[in-house]
C-alpha cells in the first residue's frame, strides 16, 4: 500500500506540481497580484478600525484566540502605510522574498481585522493564501528588478518545477473554494443532516425546499435592490420575473461551483468552468452589486496559460510583424487618411459626448414620461433629415470623387436639392403635426425641430468629406454641440426646460452648424460659385432616390423602436428604448466616421484591388470590436455613475441594440462597394429586407417585453441585412470572376 | 504553462528539487486542502479558510428585514450609511455591528457606549469632510421590513419600521 502511494506520488503528482518551466509566468503573475492588491486597498485607511469601541470586537475571532491585540490609531497607520509600500515593493520585485514576508505578516493583521468586527468576509482568505503560496515560492524570478540584476550579473534562471507548483497551489486553493460555495448552497446549514441521516425524504428536500428549484435566487436578484448601498441596473430585476431563468441559473451555478476542481486536472473543464465561473462573478457583480472591484481577477490569472501565448509571440515574431504592416499602412494616401480619422474621430467624440451630455440632462431635469416624449420627437426628426436630404450626400461625395472640375457645379446642386426636400418636408409637418391629436408642447417642439431640419439637411459635410477635409467640418459640429450643451445646462439650472426650449436649442444648433460650415468652406477650402444645372439636379436624384429610400429604411431597426413603443406602449418605455437608441446613435456615429474616411478610398482608384480590400478588413475587424468592448464598458458606467436608476432597465436594451449597429455598419461597409459597382438597388433591397424583418417582428417581441422585445428585434433584422449584403457581395465577386473582369480581386496593387 | 510535454519517466523533472522543499510545497497542499476542509465538514469559519456559506441561506418568502441607521435633525430623520458616515465599516459589516448590540440589550451602559462610538465615528468623519452628512441630535437604529416587489418600486415605503434604539448625540 506504502509503495503504491509513493508510486502515485513520483508518477502523478510529482509531474503535475514540479512540471518544470521557465519563471515568465509566475514572475508575470506575482507582478499582476501584487499590483492589483495594491489598486484595491490604496484607498482604504485600516487605522479606521481603531476608531471602533471594543464592544463590537467579536470573542470568537482568531485574533481574540491567538491573543492578537488591536492596535493604536498611530501604530495602525504606521502598519497601513507599510504594509502598502511593502506590496508596491513586492509587485516590482524589489527584495522580492523579504517585501512578499512583509507584506504577508502585516496583510494578515490588516485583512484580517474587518473580520473581528460582527462578520467574517469571504473574498479576502483565497487572497491571502495565494500571498501566502507566492512567498514561499520563487516568483521574483522574472518581471522583477531583483531578477534584471541577478541577470545583470550574468545568471541564468532554467525551467524548473518551482516555478510550476506555485500556480497549481493556487489552483487548489481556488477549487475548493468554489467547490465549498457550491456544497453551502447545496445543503445549507447541514441541518439536514443531524436528524435521522439521510434519505429519499432528503432528496425531495434539496429538491423542493432547497437552494436549487424554488424562488430562492429570484428573491437575491430582488432584495439587492433594497440594500441602500448600491445602485443596481434594472437586468437582475427582469431575470427576477422568470422563474424558469431563475432555476437555470442557480441549477448552472450548483454545477459549475461544485465541478470546479475537475479544472485541476482536465483541460476541458479548465476552459469551460472558469470562464463560466468569471461570468457568474462578473454577473454577481453588475446585477448584486456584490464586490464590484473584482477582488478575485489575480487569482483567475493563475488559471490563463501565459507561458504558450509568450512563446508564441515570440515564435511569431509579432512584434516585428504589427511594425511590416503598421508600415505598409503609410502611404500618403493612408496618412491622410489617418490624419483625418484622427481628427474627425477625437472631434465628433467630444461632441457625441455633448451631445449625450445634453440627453443626461435631460432624463435628469424631466420626468421619464416628458423625456419619452422628446426623444420620440427627436428620433422623428431623423425621419425628416432622411427625406430632406433625399439620399443626395453619398452621391455627392461620388460624383466629386469621380469628377472634381464639376465641383461648383455638384455643390449648387446639393443646396438646391436639400433645400427644396427640407423645406417640403417642413411644410408638411407643420400641416400634419397641428392636426394630429397631440398636445400643443409636442407639437411645437416637432414643428420646431421640422424647421430646424432645413439646416441639418442643408450642410456640408459631403463637400468637406470628398475633398479629404472632414476634420473642418466637424470642429464647427463640436462647436455647435459644445454651445447647445451650454444653452439646456442654463436652462437646467433655472429650471426652464421646456418643450420649446429643448426645440429651440436643438433648431439652433442646426443652423449654427451649417451656416458655420458654409463660411468656413468659403473662406478657407474653396470660394463658392453658383453653376445650376437642371440636367445635374435631374441625375443626381435619378441617383438619389434609392439611397433616400435605402437610408429611411435602413434606419428603421435602429431608431423607429422608439415611435412604435410611444404609440403601443407609453411614453414611460418609449423614454427607456429612446436612451437606449440615443446611446446606440452616438456608437453608429462614431463608427460611421471610419466609414466617411474610407468611402472615398473605397470610390478611389484602388478600392477594389485584393490587397486595399484585405487591409481594410484587418482594420474594420479591429476596429469594430474594439469600438463596440469600448461602448460596452462605456454603457455600463453610464447607467451605473451617471444614468438615474429610474432609467436603468434600458441598460440591456443598450447593450443589444450596439451589436445591432456594429451589423448595421458592418452592412453598411458593404454597403458601399455595392454603390461603387453601382448596384445601389441591392442595397436598397437589403435595408428593405432588414426593415421588414424589423417591423414583423418587433410587435411580437413587444408583446414579451416592451423594451427588450424591440431590441432583440433590431438585432434580429440586422442580422439579416448584413448576411443579405454579405450574400450579395460574394453572388457580384463570382459574376465577375467567370466574365474576366479586371478588377475585384484579381487586380494586384502595388499603391 | 499547464499543458507543456509531460517529463520523460526516466528523467523525472521534480528530481531537481530537493526533498526538503518538496516537503514544503507538500505541507502547504495540506493545509489548504485540511483547512477547507475541515470548515466545510464542521461548519465553521477559521479566516482565511472558509465553507464560503454566502448566499447559501434559503429565503422561502419576499420578505426583507434590515437593521438601518438614521440620524436625526431638527428638519427630521436621514438615512445613514456605511460609506461616507461610518468609515471604515462597509454596509454589511455596520448592520452586523449594529445587530450585534442587541446583545446589550439589558445593559444600558454599554448600549449607550455602543451608540455614542457610532455618533462619535459620524461626527469625526464628517468634520473630517469625509462626507457632507447634517449634524445630528440623535442617532436611532430601526429594524425595517419589506415586502419585496418585483420591479422594487416600494423602496422607500417599507412594510414596517420598528425602532431598537436611539442615543442622543454629545455635543462636542
Amino acid at each position: 500500500m506504502k509503495g503504491s502511494v509513493l508510486d502515485l506520488q513520483r508518477r502523478v503528482v510529482d509531474p503535475y506540481l514540479f512540471q518544470p518551466q521557465g519563471p515568465g509566468t509566475l514572475g508575470f503573475l506575482r507582478l499582476f497580484f501584487f499590483s492589483y492588491l495594491f489598486w484595491l486597498y490604496v484607498g482604504v485607511d485600516h487605522s479606521g478600525w481603531a476608531d471602533l469601541s471594543s464592544l463590537f470586537w467579536t470573542t470568537w475571532s482568531e485574533f481574540d484566540l491567538l491573543g492578537i491585540p488591536p492596535l493604536a490609531k498611530p501604530l495602525l497607520r504606521i502598519v497601513d502605510l507599510t504594509w502598502k509600500a511593502s506590496l508596491v515593493a513586492a509587485a516590482i520585485g524589489l527584495w522580492t522574498r523579504h517585501s512578499m514576508t512583509v507584506s504577508l505578516l502585516l496583510g494578515t493583521y490588516l485583512m484580517g481585522m474587518p473580520h473581528n468586527f460582527s462578520k467574517i468576509g469571504h473574498y479576502q482568505g483565497l487572497l491571502l493564501l495565494a500571498m501566502l503560496v507566492l512567498t514561499l515560492s520563487h516568483c521574483g524570478d522574472a518581471w522583477s528588478i531583483d531578477a534584471w540584476r541577478k541577470r545583470k550579473q550574468g545568471h541564468k534562471f532554467e525551467p524548473s518545477g518551482e516555478y510550476t507548483w506555485p500556480i497549481r497551489l493556487v489552483w487548489l486553493a481556488f477549487a475548493i473554494a468554489f467547490f465549498a460555495a457550491g456544497w453551502a448552497k447545496l445543503i445549507g446549514d447541514g441541518s439536514v443532516f443531524t436528524a435521522r441521516g439521510w434519505t429519499w425524504d432528503h432528496a425531495w428536500f434539496f429538491a423542493k425546499e432547497g437552494w436549487l428549484f424554488n424562488d430562492n435566487l429570484k428573491y437575491q436578484f430582488m432584495l439587492h435592490h433594497y440594500l441602500d448601498d448600491r445602485d443596481l441596473p434594472a437586468l437582475g430585476l427582469y431575470i427576477a420575473q422568470s422563474s424558469g431563468l431563475c432555476m437555470f441559473l442557480a441549477v448552472s451555478t450548483i454545477i459549475v461551483e461544485m465541478l470546479a476542481p475537475a479544472a485541476l486536472f482536465s483541460r476541458v473543464a479548465r476552459c469551460t468552468l472558469i470562464p463560466s465561473l468569471f461570468l457568474m462573478q462578473l454577473g454577481n457583480a453588475m446585477l448584486l452589486g456584490v464586490h464590484q472591484s473584482f477582488p478575485w481577477l489575480p487569482i483567475y490569472m493563475f488559471w490563463i496559460p501565459w507561458g504558450p501565448w509568450g512563446q508564441w509571440i515570440r515564435d511569431a515574431n509579432l512584434l516585428r510583424r504589427f511594425r511590416e504592416v503598421g508600415r505598409s499602412y503609410l502611404t500618403a494616401a493612408g496618412k491622410q487618411a489617418a490624419n483625418n480619422l484622427f481628427w474627425l474621430t477625437s472631434l465628433t467624440i467630444l461632441g457625441q459626448l455633448c451631445a449625450l451630455g445634453g440627453v443626461f440632462l435631460m432624463t435628469e431635469a424631466m420626468g421619464k414620461a416628458t423625456f419619452g416624449l422628446v426623444v420620440t420627437a427627436l428620433f422623428m426628426q431623423r425621419y425628416f433629415l432622411r427625406v430632406g436630404c433625399a439620399g443626395v450626400k453619398p452621391i455627392i461625395v461620388r460624383e466629386i470623387a469621380k469628377n472634381p472640375d464639376q465641383l461648383d457645379m455638384l455643390a449648387t446642386s446639393h443646396f438646391v436639392i436639400t433645400l427644396v426636400s427640407s423645406s417640403l418636408v417642413a411644410i408638411l409637418t407643420t400641416v400634419v403635426v397641428w392636426l394630429a391629436p397631440v398636445t400643443t408642447d409636442e407639437r411645437l417642439l416637432i414643428t420646431l425641430l421640422a424647421w430646424g431640419n432645413i439646416a441639418a439637411c442643408t450642410n456640408l459635410r459631403p463637400l468637406f468629406d470628398a475633398q479629404h477635409q472632414q476634420p473642418k467640418g466637424a470642429w464647427v459640429t463640436f462647436f455647435s454641440e459644445l454651445v447647445a450643451l451650454g444653452a439646456l445646462m442654463v436652462m437646467c439650472a433655472y429650471g426652464q426646460i421646456t418643450f420649446v426650449g429643448v426645440g429651440l436649442v436643438f433648431a439652433g444648433k442646426w443652423l449654427f452648424t451649417t451656416l458655420g460650415q458654409a463660411a468656413l468652406y468659403h473662406w478657407t477650402t474653396r470660394r463658392f460659385h453658383w453653376n445650376f444645372s437642371g440636367a445635374n439636379i435631374r441625375f443626381l436624384l435619378n441617383s438619389s432616390w434609392p439611397i433616400m429610400l435605402t437610408l429611411i429604411v435602413s434606419s428603421i431597426p435602429l431608431t423607429f423602436g422608439v415611435v412604435i413603443v410611444r404609440y403601443f406602449k407609453g411614453e414611460e418605455f418609449a423614454a427607456d428604448i429612446g436612451l437606449a437608441q440615443q446611446l446606440t446613435t452616438a456608437f453608429v456615429t462614431i463608427v460611421g466616421l471610419c466609414g466617411r474616411v474610407i468611402d472615398p478610398h473605397i470610390a478611389g482608384q484602388y478600392g477594389l484591388r485584393k490587397t486595399f480590400i484585405k487591409k481594410l478588413a484587418v482594420f474594420a475587424s479591429v476596429m469594430w470590436l474594439t469600438l463596440y468592448a469600448i461602448a460596452l464598458g462605456g454603457t455600463y458606467i453610464v447607467f451605473t455613475y451617471i444614468i438615474r436608476q429610474e432609467f436603468s432597465g434600458a441598460l440591456l436594451p443598450a447593450a443589444l441594440m450596439l451589436l445591432g449597429a456594429l451589423l448595421v455598419d458592418i452592412a453598411r461597409m458593404g454597403g458601399s462597394y455595392l454603390v461603387v459597382l453601382r448596384r445601389e438597388r441591392r442595397v436598397f433591397h437589403a435595408n428593405l429586407l432588414t426593415a421588414i424583418t424589423f417591423l414583423a417582428t418587433v410587435f411580437a417581441f413587444m408583446q414579451i417585453h416592451p423594451v427588450i422585445g424591440t431590441s432583440v428585434a433590431t438585432v434580429l433584422a440586422t442580422s439579416v441585412g448584413a448576411v443579405f449584403i454579405g450574400l450579395s457581395l460574394y453572388a457580384e465577386y463570382r459574376n465577375r470572376c467567370s466574365i474576366g473582369t479586371p478588377d475585384w480581386s484579381l487586380g494586384e496593387s502595388s499603391e | 504553462m499547464a499543458e507543456s510535454p509531460q517529463p520523460s519517466e526516466s528523467k523525472p523533472s521534480a528530481n531537481k528539487i530537493s526533498l526538503s522543499r518538496r516537503s514544503i510545497v507538500y505541507s502547504l497542499a495540506a493545509l489548504l486542502l485540511a483547512g477547507h476542509l475541515i470548515d466545510i465538514v464542521f461548519f465553521t469559519e477559521h479566516w482565511p479558510f472558509s465553507r464560503y456559506p454566502m448566499y447559501s441561506r434559503l429565503m422561502s418568502e419576499p420578505k426583507l428585514t434590515k437593521v438601518r441607521v438614521y440620524g436625526v435633525t431638527d428638519d427630521g430623520e436621514v438615512p445613514l450609511t456605511a460609506e461616507p458616515h461610518f468609515p471604515p465599516l462597509t454596509m454589511s459589516r455596520l448592520s452586523a455591528v449594529v445587530s450585534r448590540m442587541g446583545e446589550y440589550r439589558n445593559d444600558s451602559t454599554k448600549m449607550s457606549a455602543a451608540m455614542g462610538n457610532l455618533a462619535t465615528i459620524y461626527e469625526r468623519a464628517r468634520r473630517a469632510g469625509k462626507h457632507d452628512g447634517p449634524k445630528l441630535k440623535f442617532l436611532r437604529v430601526y429594524a425595517v421590513s419589506w415586502t419585496l416587489k418585483p420591479w422594487a418600486d416600494n423602496i422607500e415605503q417599507p412594510d414596517k419600521r420598528v425602532l431598537l434604539v436611539e442615543a442622543q448625540c454629545s455635543e462636542g
